[in-house]
């Protein structure tokens, strides 16, 4: 493919694999979005700003409230912290990239493109039923509308590039961490990180469970979300399960740098590190067993709520050590109060009140009162506005010098703090005292005396908005004109500020080392004097943009942009029925289009000579002998457990949930199903006879290895397919068999897919292997692909038993 | 041991179960009557049934981890994440239960 | 003024949690504004001695005693939260609801009241985008409903079609409308006069307007209506 058509600037924006450069385009991204996402809630605020008002219709307050709702949570909180995580994360770690830098650069397109995919819903109606989209709503024949079909194609996409990211992320910081960089030396922020990716690589994908099972009930009519076995409450439960962490994945990341943050503008120690980090690490763990508070009065049974109102609760001690540590660490400081440490404490402050007010909703009781109305809005905005808001953009002040390599301006800075702060409080205290009106309405009587506080409430609104063109205003101006700032303005501790601001591409001449008595070295001079600065050696200018990293890839764009074709072509197309919709048809050129373009660039992209070299003396512990890409693919597996665990789940949600079911035996054919386990079990066994032909050098066992696994594979799908059509044909697929039916269909569906995938591996690895690859020492390929085949078997070995003999 | 002959064997217990698996189905309490046995006729309840079928692919499942995808001869940290899926995807299927069957 | 046990109950239940919440905030707000004026930077004032700096990793602080006794004081304040909302919640949704008392002295009834047997449930169900109540008469009525005051009122609450949430906003109680399932919830009236119910889940276009009026009667007029309607 040839890159030289686009001038120079362009190119490296476009085909970067650099961290910095990805960690800049997720800033400037997640910035657009945040302004994007900001105006419609300012809409939103004037439309309430008085009682029986109509600037807007109540279609569109719904898919405003929507759409802010999403874009909010999923395209600012976290890309806004990933941005810093992409550009800080390495240099504080001490490495010199990501462990796979073009699937980092992938993960950023991903994420770009499924924004481009929400924001073009709205051509299509957008989803107007809440960003939680709550089933039976969501039925094709309640919300017939393909916007919420493009929409549910972008949170697929979004899930995809977190899930890459994550991986990518635990393998770089477990395998790539300098010298010395134990894991309890990090700093806070990347041990944020850290724990924010586990959170993200276990709970998104049961969101795309959920929204795979969402789509297929829409495109295929299919029954889980609108069956009463399943339905509302199995959609809530899933959901919520991924909902619960996912609030925490976006507080977590501001919380980290707020701990580094303050430190470093009271210079002292953070107070209590470790039990700040270890307070972190439980909250992540019961994270994912809270999620039902959000289901307090659907009606569960008290032993659940009670259960849930316990684990809720118990939720908040950590988050109690993390502020108290935060406090502690003013005593006996020397608290400088740059924009960045106001923002910080700000943030803390804003965090407890929403912390304590969380702890109201998590009472069982009080939550039959406040579910549902502005004192749930207040609450979360607290948390997610002024804490990770406000949190992160005190990361934005902290590290725009290392960025830019300029300072803003400070004073503009502090005005933005002070009027954003008073301007935050007015807009959403009030909304504590609106106990009683419910969220999600476009508009309330006069009689309901809601008026003052709402008016209130908009004007705090406007002021807050306000606020944030300062913010703009500033880092424009300043990125351009700032006076230099020098590497190290703030005199912080972290690896970042040893390095020139901005860094050169390399990041680091020689990868720093920390001895065991704390100190750095930096290659081979000693640790450096405070102040002292590292040599600055590249003017300002000189970093990202001319840098001459040979790091340019054109696939992961295009891999993007095929992803993007592909789940457009699924989502876009026309209501099977005119009158009495109920499915969907997909829209299948563009699919082909998308399947053909992602077949050849993902060829295109496992072919281009693109190596990373693994530093061996780095800390890796407790991974030392796993290479990366094997930690990465095991890390991914980790994913899929869940995904599966989740298909499974709601498999046995509706399966124990229903009266009846159709006898062993009588729906699906014992026999097909041994048939498939032998076929499967067998090509298990090719797979692992391919690896040892590629260790023992034997270039014909790995070929006829690799013929045969395929074809085992072709037999399954053959089997399953036949299968398939013997079901369909039968009317097995029909309301009558409902759910049996719609539960095999999807979790056996979505495992075939899987076979289909591993299939396409071994046919390129066999293409290679004609070529001559693999063969003595170089077998990792094999491997890797064994270590997917095999886990696909396991998944078969459960389902088999599961739906065939239970 | 060779290990070409160790996979060989693993394949080999990995049928053997699947075997055992189709054929218990027999012994479902519905099934007519239960199966003629050498002792006479056997039928067990359908939780005993499950819990051995859902053993049986556990055990094949660890087999194949084990050997095929060589978490035996890997560091023991390696099969962490994948562990920890397993129990938070267990504790999910758990508090689902309460939520469907405790009140 | 009270309007209804539920919102008696939910009522000193919001003000423990209102008045922890502000001796909390008090003292963690009091004491943040405090550490940050007693410290600031001054010019006078020079770096502490183990200020983190580039070179080198900070030194560890923080007593493990400290955060213990955090850890400890919140744990038993938070008991004490998880024990009244417990208690709360045992009155307010019990598994199996009081008996209902709304119906004694309607004629239809009488038997009932003498047994001091459970009146009926009411029913309630939600509809894309109105409320309807029935009765046992079998008289159904749409987006109002009346019940006797002083009396205990159980509500059988489902869904004709989407996710709705069905709330008394001056009770402060509420339960999801959900189809295929009945969600139960009783209160007693204290006040006579009228209420607002709410649909409090976003359940599409219409959703606004998804109000309806509970009226809490005199016995007595409560048991003339019910005997007339036709
Ligand atoms: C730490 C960061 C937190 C974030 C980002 C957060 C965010 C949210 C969000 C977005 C919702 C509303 C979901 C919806 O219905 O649309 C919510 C609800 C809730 N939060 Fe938080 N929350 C956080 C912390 C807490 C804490 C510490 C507690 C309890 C101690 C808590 C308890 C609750 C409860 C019980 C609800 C359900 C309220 C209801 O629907 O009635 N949250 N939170
Ligand atoms: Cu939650
Ligand atoms: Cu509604």
């Amino acid at each position: 493919m040839s890159q030289d058509i686009f001038p120079p600037r362009v190119r490296r924006w476009l085909f970067t694999t650099n961290h910095k450069e990805v960690g800049i385009l997720y800033l400037v991204t997640a910035l657009f979005f945040f302004v994007a996402a900001g105006l419609l809630a300012v809409t939103m605020r004037t439309q309430l700003s008085v009682p029986d008002n109509h600037v807007l219709t109540e279609t569109l307050y719904n898919q405003f409230v929507t759409v802010h709702g999403l874009l909010m949570i999923f395209w600012v909180l976290s890309p806004f912290a990933f941005g810093f995580a992409n550009y800080i994360i390495p240099l504080q770690i001490g490495a010199r990239d990501l462990a796979f830098p073009r699937l980092n650069a992938m993960s950023y397109w991903f994420y770009l493109f499924s924004g481009v995919a929400i924001i073009m819903s709205f051509i299509f109606g957008a989803p107007d039923l809440g960003w939680t989209l709550y089933s039976p709503q969501t039925a094709f024949q309640f919300a017939p509308s393909i916007g919420l079909n493009v929409g549910a194609a972008a949170l697929i996409l979004i899930t995809v590039s977190i899930t890459m990211s994550s991986v990518n992320f635990l393998v770089t910081m477990f395998k790539m961490r300098a010298p010395g960089m134990k894991l309890r030396n990090m700093p806070v922020f990347p041990w944020a990180i850290l724990v924010t990716i586990f959170m993200m690589l276990y709970a998104f994908p049961s969101f795309l469970a959920a929204v795979l099972l969402l789509y297929v009930d829409r495109a295929f009519g299919t029954f889980y979300f609108s069956s009463l076995q399943g339905g509302a409450l199995l959609w809530d439960n899933v959901f919520w399960f991924f909902g619960h962490p996912e609030v925490y994945i976006v507080l977590f990341p501001a919380i980290g740098l707020i701990a580094d943050v303050i430190p470093t503008f009271s210079r002292r120690p953070l107070y209590g590190s470790k039990y700040v980090i270890g307070s972190m690490i439980a909250a992540a763990v019961i994270s994912f067993i809270v999620w039902g508070h959000h289901m307090f009065v659907t009606g569960i049974g008290l032993t659940s709520t009670k259960l849930y109102t316990v684990t809720t609760i118990a939720v908040s001690l950590p988050f109690d050590v993390m502020v108290i540590a935060m406090i502690e660490t003013l005593t006996k400081a020397r608290v400088k109060l740059k924009a960045a440490a106001l923002f910080a404490l700000g943030a803390i402050a804003l965090f407890v009140i929403g912390g304590i007010t969380g702890v109201y909703l998590a009472s069982v009781a009080l939550d039959h009162a406040l579910r549902g109305t502005y004192f749930v809005v207040a609450h979360f905005h607290y948390i997610m506005v002024g804490g990770s808001i406000m949190g992160l953009i005190a990361g934005l002040y902290y590290w725009f010098p290392k960025f830019t390599g300029r300072m803003y301006n400070e004073t503009v800075a502090k005005i933005h703090f002070i009027v954003s702060f008073i301007g935050f409080n007015i807009l959403y205290f009030p909304m504590f005292l609106l106990l009683d009106m419910p969220r999600r309405i476009q508009t309330y009587a006069p009689d309901t005396g809601w008026g003052s506080l709402n008016s209130l409430a908009t004007f705090g609104g406007f002021i807050f908005g306000g606020a944030q063109v300062l913010l703009f205003v500033n880092i424009f101006l300043s990125q351009r004109r700032g006076p230099p700032s020098g590497p190290n303005p703030w005199d912080g501790w972290t690896l970042e500020w040893s390095l020139p601001s901005p860094p050169p591409a390399h990041d680091f001449d020689k990868i720093p080392s920390i001895a065991e008595d704390g100190t750095y070295h930096f290659g081979t001079s000693a640790g450096l004097p405070h102040g002292a600065g590292y040599p600055n050696g590249s003017k300002i200018g000189d970093g990202y943009l001319h840098s001459h990293f040979e790091g340019l890839s054109p696939w992961p764009i295009v891999v993007a942009f095929a992803a993007f074709i592909f789940f457009l072509g699924l989502t876009i197309g026309q209501p099977s029925s005119p009158t009495t919709p109920v499915t969907f048809q997909p829209f299948w050129p563009l699919i082909l289009d998308g399947a053909i373009l992602g077949v050849i660039v993902l060829y295109g992209y496992s072919r281009e000579k693109f190596s990373v070299h693994e530093e061996s003396h780095v800390e890796s512990w407790p991974f030392r002998e796993v290479p990366n890409v094997k930690l990465g693919i095991w890390t991914f597996l980790g994913a899929e457990v869940i995904f599966f665990g989740v298909l499974i789940g709601a498999y046995f949600f509706v399966r124990t949930n229903s009266p009846i079911w159709p006898e062993v035996g009588s729906l699906f054919d014992i026999r097909n199903g041994f048939a498939m386990t032998l076929v499967l079990l067998t090509s298990s066994l090719t797979a692992i006879m391919a690896l040892v032909s590629a260790k023992v050098g034997s270039r014909n066992g790995l070929i006829v290895s690799l013929i045969a696994t395929f074809g085992l594979g072709i037999s399954f799908l053959y089997i399953k397919a036949t299968e398939w059509v013997y079901l369909g044909s039968h009317g097995v697929f029909s309301v009558a068999y409902g759910l049996p039916a719609t539960s095999y269909f999807i979790t056996t569906g979505t495992h075939g897919v899987h076979v289909f995938a591993g299939m396409l591996m071994t046919l390129y690895l066999l293409v290679n292997t004609l070529k001559g690859r693999y063969l003595k020492g170089d077998h990792q390929a094999i491997e890797h692909f064994g270590l997917y085949w095999h886990f696909v078997d396991i998944v078969w070995v459960f389902l088999f038993p599961l739906f065939y003999l239970i | 041991m060779n290990t070409t002959y160790l996979y060989l064997l693993v394949f080999a217990i990995l049928v053997g179960s699947t075997d055992i698996e189709v054929n218990i189905v027999a012994l479902y309490p519905s099934a007519s009557a239960g199966v003629a046995m050498l002792f006479g006729t056997i039928a067990l309840s359908y939780g005993v049934i499950v819990s051995i079928l859902l053993g049986l692919a556990g055990m094949k499942a660890l087999l194949i981890a084990l050997f095929y995808q060589h978490l035996k001869y890997e560091p023991k940290s390696l099969s962490s994440w994948v562990l920890i899926g397993l129990v938070i995807a267990s504790l999910l299927m758990s508090l689902v239960f309460i939520q469907l069957h405790v009140h | 003024m009270a309007v209804s046990n539920t919102q008696v109950i939910f009522d000193n239940l919001y003000g423990i949690f209102t008045d922890l919440a502000i001796v909390v905030g008090v003292i963690v707000f009091a004491l943040m504004a405090y550490l940050i004026i007693r410290y600031r930077s001054k010019k006078s004032s020079s770096d502490p001695e183990d200020t983190p700096r580039l070179g080198r990793i900070p030194t560890a602080r923080g007593h493990g005693r400290n955060v213990l006794i955090t850890v400890t004081l919140s744990t038993f304040l938070l008991a004490v939260l998880i024990i009244t909302s417990f208690a709360a919640v045992d009155t307010l949704f019990p598994n199996t609801p009081p008996n209902a008392t709304w119906c004694y002295g309607i004629a239809a009834y009488n038997q009932t009241q003498a047994t001091g047997q459970s009146c009926p449930r009411l029913d309630v169900t939600g509809h894309q985008f109105y409320w309807v109540f029935r009765y046992p008469n079998n008289h159904t009525y749409t987006n109002f409903f009346r019940v006797p005051v002083d009396t205990t009122v159980v509500l059988d609450v489902t869904s004709a079609d989407v996710f709705h949430d069905f709330g008394i906003i001056q009770f402060k109680i509420k339960t999801d409308a959900i189809h295929g399932r009945t969600n139960t919830i009783w209160f007693i009236p204290y006040t006579p006069g009228n209420y607002t119910i709410q649909c409090f889940e976003l359940c599409g276009t219409g959703h606004v307007g998804m109000i309806a009026t509970l009226a809490v009667m005199n016995v007595t007029a409560f048991q003339n209506w019910y005997g007339s309607a036709k």
